[in-house]
């Protein structure tokens, strides 16, 4: 008879493990392992890598944001884009102190991701100026925007205008 | 009666302080929205719907930001109502899981007392003309 509680047993514990298998999943809701955010920067052909590394004074120059959300929730993101040199620090904790140039705005639900295109212009000159593009989060708990430590720049040589 | 007072507020105030307001107003429709996916709902809809406003307001002018306030209520009308019918399907999910258990233990339950007997029966089936010599 041992046979015989052998194969009971075994029975027993298939279908309880199909039925867990089956009822598990919907119960426990899928949880985000690792939430993260994505921000990129993209030339005005909309590749990585013809960004522009000298512009005029004044002169207008295109380029694309990336903002992607994987944090397993609905976000409110605030791109703030920035300008200066090399006196001031940029870092994952700290954003960068330089003048303000532009911000964007959007919405993403959780898994998605949007282009958004932007058109910059410099108003002084410089050599190694950076653009920086900070991302930053509403949290509702502080009512505000917090920083999300994702960052990017872009280097550029701003020269004098010919006109 | 938001709209109301945001059409006065529009016409008569200067632009920079209607933006605020309809900035704060967004916040209080992403928050609904935020609550609505809490509770379920598929909020897909909506995230189109405060991108476009977010358009509008980046946008500015007198015609785009009286769109944009007379579109708030309908976004926080539907979060609600996105997140009651959210919660009604989790509620279904639950109730169906709940059975899906309780099927499990019934069908573990009738294996644990039958099965062991119907195999027997039927290796006996398949084996009984077998013969044993000493």
């Amino acid at each position: 008879m041992i046979l015989d509680e052998k194969i009971t047993y075994s029975l027993i514990a298939l279908i309880l493990a199909l039925g867990s298998l089956t009822a598990i999943p919907p119960i426990i809701p899928e949880r985000v392992v690792e939430p993260f955010s994505e921000l990129g920067v993209l030339g005005p052909k909309m590749k990585l890598g013809d960004y522009p590394s000298e512009v005029s004074v004044g002169e207008s120059f295109d380029l694309f944001l990336y903002v992607g959300n994987q944090e397993g929730r609905v976000l409110y993101y605030r791109t703030l884009i920035k300008v200066g040199g090399l006196e001031t620090n940029v870092s994952d904790t700290e954003p960068f102190e330089g003048r303000l140039l532009d911000s964007v705005d959007l919405v993403l639900a959780d898994g998605q991701n949007r282009t958004t295109p932007i058109t910059l212009s410099l108003s002084e000159t410089g050599v190694n100026r950076r653009v920086v593009f900070e991302l930053y989060m509403y949290d509702r708990v502080g009512d505000g925007f917090v920083y999300s430590g994702e960052w990017l720049q872009l280097w550029l040589n701003v020269t004098i205008s010919s006109f | 009666m938001l709209f109301t007072s945001l059409f006065v507020s529009v016409t008569l105030v200067a632009p920079k302080e209607v933006e605020q307001e309809l900035r704060a107003d967004f916040l209080e429709a992403f928050q609904a929205v935020e609550d609505a996916e809490l509770r379920g709902g598929d909020i897909s809809s909506l995230v189109v719907e405060l991108n476009e406003i977010l358009e509008l307001i980046e946008i500015g002018g007198e015609a785009g930001l009286l769109e944009a306030a007379s579109r708030f209520e309908a976004v926080k009308d539907d979060a609600i109502a996105l997140g009651m019918v959210g919660e009604e399907g989790a509620q279904a999910q639950l109730i169906e899981s709940a059975l899906i258990l309780l099927a499990a233990s019934v069908l573990s339950l009738l294996v644990w007392r039958f099965a062991p007997s119907l195999i027997w029966r039927l290796w006996l089936r398949s084996k009984g003309e077998w013969k044993a010599y000493p």
